[in-house]
């Protein structure tokens, strides 16, 4: 096998904990409340079944094929040709989103705090960290994520008592204005974060008790919800109709925390959770797409890719969009129907094509 | 390999090294000028002018002062030196640029903490303005908004009486009298609120003698200023404000002055609490609002000779509410009938309560705001009579315990107890 580490099903959830939450809670709020008003905080909730679906279909293929992940069972279930296309399709996904998320970091830190910085050298450098701990194996990512986690989400529960204040809960009324149609279609831009826990499927095989990898699935789910819940409550019963118009809520919101004259531009704070957490999923999908393609190419160790797969995931991240206006535009459109596929209709159909195939044989 | 990997690590590690201590965005604390406030003004030719206060730290107090090219420099207080500087510019980016060629530091708009707009340019459409102010990565939205009676200006070159500048004493007078604060999100969310109305504190200046022939200047404020679509539609005194307040449920601080019953000398009392809420009915084509409103309240004066008794408190409970209705009745008269502004947030009450009527009405709200008939259900509650509970210092037999005594509201001596 090509990764010689082993972790517990918990220290999956925390991966996992970051690695779908990172990126979605500075710009969800944003993007939901476009269409979702003020039932913003309930399209998180819609979402959340197909996020158990992802993770239930990752592990009920896991427990047919319990050392492949869904590169390799991809073959045995569809035959050689068939699965190479499909594992394809995996390698060059997780290269494409990889570049996506390396690409929101560096115009969250350029846009806002550092304009004048080239965007290679935000994203290069953490590139460069994150290939240090992929090159180290899952068990290096888990014990980072351990550490980081926990104090993430300290900062960002203490980040909204800090906000309490300024809170107006009747900014979330009326509730269903327009019916439930709103808060639904506000519901697909989580699903596409809430989708990335099909990925487990590249750690489930280097999970020691495997028995409980749903049990702890759905604790990080739950607690991924609960911090959607809790950043999309605050900046709407903060910013009310205003939510919308603004790029970084949950940013602009902890600029606005001002305690007794005394404790103000907290906003450092975001930034720190945005880095801390960032850094995990940056961590997380490049060792993903690592090991996705090590295992395409089933080679014997992956570590030689990691450098070379590194300096494509930065180019990836520069040539993915010209300017911020079009990347947020792709991931309003095409990567909603893309991720879609990738994270639910394909593993669905290996899953109904394995069960068929158990069936007849 | 592997140790060909650490080679390249340990390259990284060095190139990191160097350039993550200074990156491209590193300014030192030196280099910069800490814009405090920031005074927006129409200047001719439909050009803006952005006079800006920028506060310099100092090594040690420098004495004198020095003279800039359109602004003055103010004699340092202790070891601050305040710079008030303008510039013109078709947009405030563009008078930015201008304002920043005079300084030898970079304008700095982190910690700016006030906002002027002058009147002249608050009565043209001042939404294209703030714009720049909440799309600039700098500027913090917790800023305060102000509106200045004739140019904005003018109040940045007043020497401040007692906090260090004159943004400070702004920001401090609002939060301290517990005023109308409104900062740039809440400005923000009423301009592209249903009503399309917006309210500001309005600053206006004030001389008075300071001994000899000097004088000094006051800057306070004075009422607030009211917006229609972007636009200054007019003003309302402090009084009408006060009205305002309770409408916005945002009176925390208040000394509420009344005559109980038909008593003709007064009680004044200190608000402890309160708490107001708009509960919007609409039944046929009448829109109405209750105004629901709980107020704690504690006796501080009494010049009257009534001893404050539970039979007396209630008394003085009723007049308070009939006060309360009274001033808000005075601001409501203005803004429905003068200015069409709905400043009190009954548009988005009615919002709240009556989604589906409020939607097919939304677009004639201009005309169903004048004709909203509020309606008042105040309840005052006198919770002590202060430290003392007769009248102090009057005789024991002048005192009475209920207002229909026969002596009462004869008594002449009332100048005793002023």
């Amino acid at each position: 096998m090509l990764e010689k580490g082993r972790i517990s099903a918990f220290q999956m959830a925390v991966i996992m904990h970051s690695t779908v939450l990172a990126t979605a809670i500075l710009l969800l709020p944003s993007i939901t409340a476009k269409y979702a008003q003020q039932d913003l905080w309930m399209s998180p909730i819609w979402a959340a079944p197909l996020g158990a679906l992802a993770i239930w279909l990752a592990v009920k293929l896991n427990r047919m094929y319990p050392k492949e992940s869904i590169v390799e069972y991809s073959e045995s279930i569809l035959g050689k040709f068939a699965g190479k296309i499909i594992g394809l399709v995996y390698v060059f996904f997780l290269l494409y989103a990889n570049g996506l998320i390396v690409r929101e970091y560096a115009e969250f830190l350029v846009g806002s705090f550092l304009p004048r910085t080239p965007m290679i050298v935000i994203t290069g450098s953490m590139v460069l960290v994150a290939a240090y701990a992929v090159y180290n194996g899952i068990e290096a990512i888990a014990r980072t994520a351990i550490v980081i986690v926990p104090v993430v989400i300290v900062l960002h529960v203490f980040g909204a008592l800090l906000i309490l204040n300024d809170l107006k809960a009747e900014e979330l009324f009326p509730m269903f204005e327009k019916g439930v149609l709103p808060s639904l279609l506000g519901g697909i831009s989580p699903l596409t974060y809430l989708g990335q826990f099909i990925y487990i499927t590249f750690i489930l095989p280097f999970v020691r008790d495997q028995g409980r990898s749903l049990k702890w699935g759905m604790w990080s789910l739950a607690s991924v919800l609960f911090i959607m819940l809790l950043s999309t409550l605050t900046t709407m019963m903060l910013f009310g109709d205003l939510t919308s118009r603004l790029i970084y809520p949950v940013m602009i919101s902890s600029r606005y925390i001002s305690i007794a004259d005394f404790l103000e531009h907290v906003e450092s704070l975001t930034m720190a959770i945005w880095v801390g957490k960032t850094f995990i999923k940056i961590a997380a999908f490049y060792y993903f797409s690592v090991i996705a393609t090590a295992q395409w190419l089933k080679l014997s160790d992956y570590r030689p890719i990691v450098l070379p797969m590194g300096i494509i995931i930065v180019i990836y991240g520069s040539w993915i969009a010209p300017n911020f206006q079009l990347l947020m535009q792709y991931m309003g459109t095409s990567v909603v129907f893309s991720a879609f596929i990738v994270h639910f209709i394909i593993p669905a159909f290996l899953l109904i094509a394995a069960k068929l195939r158990k069936g007849f044989a | 390999m592997r140790t060909k990997f650490r080679m390249l690590l340990l390259s990284a590690w060095c190139l990191a090294a160097f350039t993550l201590s200074g990156c491209w965005d590193r300014i030192e604390v030196n280099d910069l000028a800490i814009t405090r406030a920031v005074a927006i003004d129409q200047g001719p030719n439909d050009l803006l002018e952005m006079t800006v206060l920028v506060v310099v730290p100092m090594q040690g107090g420098i004495g004198g002062s020095m003279s800039g090219t359109e602004g003055a420099t103010k004699a340092p207080t202790e070891q601050q030196q305040v710079v008030v500087q303008s510039a013109k510019g078709r947009t405030l980016a563009e008078a930015l640029s201008f304002l920043q060629l005079q300084f030898p530091r970079r304008l700095f708009w982190g910690h700016t903490e006030v906002i002027l707009i002058g009147e002249e340019l608050a009565r043209h459409d001042i939404r294209s303005q703030f714009d720049y102010i909440l799309r600039h990565p700098q500027l913090r939205i917790r800023s305060r908004v102000f509106v200045t009676k004739g140019r904005a200006k003018d109040v940045l070159f007043v020497e401040p009486l007692m906090e260090r500048d004159i943004a400070e004493s702004l920001k401090e007078g609002a939060v301290i009298n517990e005023a109308l604060d409104v900062t740039t999100k809440e400005f923000a969310q009423m301009l592209i609120g249903e009503s399309n109305a917006a309210i500001l504190p309005y600053v206006n200046m004030m001389s008075t003698p300071a001994g000899g022939n000097m004088s000094q200047t006051v800057v306070y404020i004075d009422g607030a200023a009211i917006f229609k679509n972007g636009k200054l539609v007019g003003t309302l005194d402090q009084k009408e404000t006060r009205g305002a307040l309770w409408l916005r449920n945002e009176m925390k601080r208040a000394t509420i002055t009344i005559k109980p019953g038909e008593h003709e000398d007064y009680i004044s009392m200190f608000l402890l609490r309160s708490e107001t809420r708009l509960k919007p009915n609409i039944s046929g084509d009448q829109w109405q609002i209750r105004l629901r409103g709980d107020l704690d309240l504690d006796v501080y004066e009494n010049a009257t000779d009534l001893e404050i008794t539970p039979e007396i408190t209630r008394k003085i409970e009723q007049a308070t509410s009939a006060e309360v209705e009274r001033r808000v009745e005075e601001v409501l008269a203005k803004a429905q009938k003068e200015m069409n502004a709905d400043v009190f947030g009954f548009a988005e009450a009615f919002h709240r309560a009556y989604p589906s009527i409020w939607r097919k009405n939304k677009d004639k709200w201009d005309e169903i705001f004048p004709k909203v008939q509020v309606t008042f259900d105040i309840q005052a509650k006198v919770k002590r009579p202060g430290l003392i509970h007769q009248p102090a210092l009057l005789p024991r037999d002048e005192i009475h315990k209920n207002m229909e005594g026969p002596e009462h509201g004869h008594r002449t001596s009332s100048g005793q107890k002023r």
